[in-house]
Order: C-alpha cells, then structure tokens, then sequence
C-alpha cells in the first residue's frame, strides 16, 4: 500500500484560536477515512489544507506534492465535494457534464451519462431548477466519473432526505469504489456511513484523539451491558463511558481482554456513534 | 488542443453560459432598432414626396465623395459601424457591471467551490474573465451586430426599391458588413487597451470585495480624490485618471476622422470617408504605463483570489 497523505505537525491558526493543532497522521491508498469530530473541531480546516485551499503550518504530503505550493498538481487527481448544493444554479446539467469533460484531463463522458440516466436528472434543466437531492446526485455523478486517485467528501449528504442519502453511499460504494481508490469523508450522520468505512478518525479541539483500522476498533473497544449491582465491579475496570440503558448499565471499554468483560455481562462492539459520544465526553455519569 | 487552451476555451465559454447579456443585450437592442428602422421606413414610404427622391437620387449622383463603388462601400460601412458602436457603448455597462461580478459571485453562492474543485489555476481563472471581456463578448456582440446589418440591408433595399432610390442595393453590400465589423473590432481593441488599467482595477476589486463589490471599486477611487482635494486643493488623481481616456482615445483615429454618425444638414448628406485608424496612440508611453499598471492590478486579483477563497470556505 502506499502512502496517499502524509500529514506531519500540521496546525492551523486563526487569531488565537489553533483549528489544527500540530496534527499527524496518514492516508492509505484504498482506504476509506471516516473524519469525524463535532462542529468547530477541525475537519474542515484539515481537508482544506489536503485540497490546497487554505494556508497551514508544519508539513503535508497529498500524492507527492505540497497543496499550497502545487495545488494544480494535486486536483489532479483529488475530488472533492465540499458540501450540497454548490453547483451554480445558472449551471445547466448538460454543460456541467461538457465543463468538467473540456478541463477535467480524466473525465469519462460515457461514464457520467451512466450514472446520470440512472437518475431522472434532466440534461436541459439547470441546477437552480433540480431538488437538493437530485444537485447531489449530479455532482456525485460529475465526480465519480473522474479517475481520480483521492475523493474528499465534505458533509457531502447534508440536508438531503434519507432516500437520498442512503443511495448516495450505495452509488459510491457499488459504482465508485473498487479497492485502489481513497475516500476520505466527514459527516454528522456516522451511523449512515460506518459500514463503508475502512478507517476512522476523530478529530477534537484540533487534534486527533483515534485514528484506527475499524478492524482495531472492533478489537479494542468493547460495549458491556450489565446489571447496576455489578456497575462498581465494571467502573474498577476504567471504562471510557457508561450510560443507562433500560435499566441496565452499559459501559465502554478500551483495551480490556474480551474474556474478562464477557464475565461482566453482555459483550457488543460498539457502534461509531457510542464511541464517538465515549470519546467526545469520556466518563459521564 | 494543447491543454491550456482547451481549458482556457472551457473557462470563457463557462462565462458565456452564465454571462447571456454579451450576446442577448445587443440582440435586443438590434431588436428594439429593427422595429424602429420599421417604422421609420413606413413613415417615408407613406409620406415620400416623388420630387424629393429624384432630388436625392441627382444629388448623389453629382457628389464626388460617392462617386465610385468603394465611396459608397465606405458610407454604408460608416453607416453600419455608427450604429454598431453605440450598442457597444451600451455593452461597456455590461462589460464594468460583469467585471464587478466575476470574482464575487461564486464567492457570494459558494459556489466556487466547485470550480476550484477541478484542476484550474487562479491564473487560468483570472485571465479567462479578462479574456471573455476583452475578446469573446465583443465577437459575440459584432456577431449579432453582422446579422443585424444583413436585416437592416435588406429592410433599407426594400423601402428604397418601394420608393425609387437608385442607390438602394447600398446596405446589401457584403463588403460593407465586413468592413464595419472589422472597424467596430479595431475601436473594440483599441479601446480594450486603453481602458485595460480599469479593468484590471475592477477586476482586484471583484476578487477583493467581502461584499458590494460595486463600492469597493468606487469609493476608494472617490476617497482618494477627495482627500486630494482637501488635503493639497489639487485634482492630480482625478485628472490622471481620465487624462489617461482623453489623451489616448482621439489618438487612435487620424487626422481625417470625422466622427461617427451620419450627419445631415440642409439636405446634404456629409459622411465621413470611412474610418480613418491611427496607431499614434501606441507610441505613447501613457498607454504602457497604463497596461504595466493593469498587469500589476491582475497580478494582486489573481493572489487575493487565492486569499479571498480561504476566507470564503
């Protein structure tokens, strides 16, 4: 595999606020990253500095290049979808599709008709006149066409009804992605996306507090639900978070052998949500 | 197609699709001209007094200036580029409204992120909205203009048939169209290069603008000149900044230039014997310093583009 990001130290300022604070971490080739962090944490700022579109310090490797100083190198072979609906609205679909063909140097006409008469998309309408899912499903369609080596997706279902946002996933996955190609995608709705995920990141406070394989998450962490009566045994063990749950106590553990949690009670693996929520907030009573 | 250009092609013809006033302004204007050019042509085929066109058609053949088919060639080129010359006059509001807009919009609707999202430089970007002012509108408009000579040929043909004008074949004349395409193009380019200072300031200040780009290109210009004048009671900026229009633009036409238009007075009808160019105003060093000052304001547009962008995501 090799290495498609290489983030060193990368921080940055504004005013006295750091939105990255000395950051490190990698991308993989054919990984899929889920970023994820709450709002104001840094995510944006960091896919900004991967797509050349802001200024940072410390060092940052997309595909070989430094985006701020080759940032036209690197659009190359980077997409990106930054959020709903930037399309123009005086856009016509069909010269959308002819614009990213005429500057695009690995965009296939064939395949984003493809995709588009999969939708009911209409070549002659313009972006102002198409639904908000219908612009996403455009843009994905714009996109998915270029062989591009790196997809950056920003909130890319933001707004969009689930119908939408479910086939959004299913398109990308099904249609897009074959294993060599890199995603790296940010979102609030986690549970829509962590079974396409190869990676995940969470990002608070302009740091990165987990970067791991979801097969290491899966072995890592563990979700016990157990009596209250046997809650102080459990807190013995330091878990990460514990919640109620039906009357029952649910408690998140990090690094704690399966065989002695599982003599607590009930072993899960957690779902991304719980552990983003666990990782967020640690212990909350 | 080298790649460049075929991006640059891409980039102007994107400003085409969004831009549809280049076209679409002088089409309705050419439009609203016809109907008037109509009425008018009814008016004297109504009103005509027999005497007065056998008068008309003596007179002519009597004027020396008309004498040959080139003369005449020339009259109605004149006639054709006049008019063409006041739409485009018309498309300078077009044309300082459009550079207002063009690095803010897609600021404003945020939609520039996508245009950054595809392998474009901010140069390529820049250039390609001084390239659609500069080149791709004004060959658009005369495009509509030529098709508009070619009606108002055929409309003066037939009321000049109706009512027994020798010379009414005049304004059929391929060559003449040609010609006053050509003479609108050489005033177009001209004046591209005189004004290129002012574009490139609209231009930083389209790329600059946080909002309301319309006063960042005004106010500071205004805010300059009156601290001038308060400060020093002089209007050096003032008169430098439209010295520069008022010492190039009648360099660019000869001495025998007579101004556009056709001027009739007493019955006769004076023209001017064509468009008479002149390079003088090429050798000034104003002009120079003037495209060295626009290429400096580019420069800056280009860099904030860049900055503006980080802001905007």
């Amino acid at each position: 595999m090799s290495t498609l990001i290489k983030a060193t130290g990368l921080t940055k300022r504004y005013g006295d606020k750091a939105a990255l604070d000395g950051v490190s971490f990698e991308v993989q080739a054919g990984q899929i990253v889920g970023l994820i962090g709450p709002n104001g944490a840094g995510k944006t700022t960091a896919l900004k500095a991967i797509l050349g579109l802001t200024g940072f310090d410390g060092e940052l490797s997309v595909l070989g290049n430094d985006p701020r100083l080759a940032r036209h190198a690197v659009m190359q072979d980077v997409c990106f979808i930054a959020d709903v609906a930037v399309l123009p609205r005086w856009l016509k679909v069909e010269q959308a599709v002819r614009f990213v063909g005429d500057v695009h140097p690995r965009f296939d006409h064939a395949k984003a008709e493809a995709f588009l008469a999969k939708t009911e998309i209409r070549r002659g309408s313009k972006v102002g006149e198409l639904s908000k899912g219908m612009v996403t499903q455009l843009h994905l369609a714009l996109v998915m066409a270029i062989d591009a080596k790196l997809l950056v997706l920003d909130e890319p279902t933001l707004g969009l009804d689930i119908l939408y946002r479910k086939a959004f996933y299913e398109t990308l996955l099904s249609d897009y992605f074959d294993g060599s190609r890199t995603i790296i995608v940010t979102t609030h709705q986690v549970e829509e996306i962590e079974r396409i995920l190869t990676h995940l990141m969470f990002i608070n406070h302009g740091r990165i507090v987990l970067d791991a394989s979801m097969e290491d998450v899966a072995s890592r962490y563990a979700e016990v639900l157990t009596t209250p009566a046997r809650a102080d045994e459990a807190r013995a063990l330091k878990p990460l978070h514990e919640r109620d749950v039906f009357g029952k106590k649910l408690f998140l553990f990090e690094g704690i052998g399966r065989d002695r949690l599982r003599e607590l009670g009930e072993l899960h693996t957690p779902s991304v949500a719980d552990l983003f929520v666990a990782k967020m907030k640690g212990v909350t009573a | 197609m080298n790649t460049q250009l075929k991006t640059m092609t891409a980039l102007v013809r994107r400003e085409m699709w969004e831009h549809r006033g280049f076209w679409m302004v002088p089409a309705v204007m050419s439009a609203l001209l016809t109907l008037l050019l109509m009425r008018v042509a009814f008016e004297l085929f109504v009103n005509v007094e027999p005497d007065e066109i056998v008068r008309m058609n003596a007179r002519i053949a009597e004027d020396a200036r008309l004498a040959t088919f080139m003369d005449q060639t020339h009259v109605a080129a004149m006639a054709f580029s006049s008019i063409g010359l006041a739409i485009g006059s018309i498309m300078m509001f077009v044309a300082f409204f459009y550079l207002l807009d063009s690095l803010y919009a897609d600021r404003r609707d945020r939609s520039i992120l996508f245009w950054r999202s595809m392998p474009v430089t901010d140069v390529q970007t820049v250039l390609s909205k001084l390239a659609t002012v500069a080149i791709a509108a004004p060959l658009a408009a005369v495009g509509v203009l030529a098709s508009a000579f070619v009606v108002w040929g055929a409309l003066g043909a037939g009321v000049g048939l109706a009512v027994g004008f020798d010379h009414w074949w005049i304004g059929l004349n391929p060559l003449a169209w040609v010609l006053a395409v050509v003479q609108i193009l050489g005033v177009v380019a001209g004046s591209m290069l005189i004004v290129a200072p002012f574009l490139g300031w609209l231009l930083l200040a389209s790329a600059w603008a946080p909002r309301a780009p319309f006063l960042w290109a005004t106010l500071p210009i205004a805010g300059v000149a009156i601290l001038e004048e308060m400060a020093f009671e002089t209007e050096y900026f003032l008169s430098t900044v439209f010295g520069h229009f008022e010492a190039l633009f009648p360099k660019m036409f000869g001495e025998h230039f007579e101004g556009f238009g056709l001027r009739g007075s007493h019955g006769t009808i004076r023209v001017a014997s064509g468009m008479d160019f002149s390079g003088a105003f090429l050798l000034e060093p104003r002009l120079w310093i003037g495209l060295a000052i626009a290429a400096g304001l580019v420069a800056i547009a280009i860099r904030l583009r860049r900055l503006r962008d980080d802001a905007a995501y």
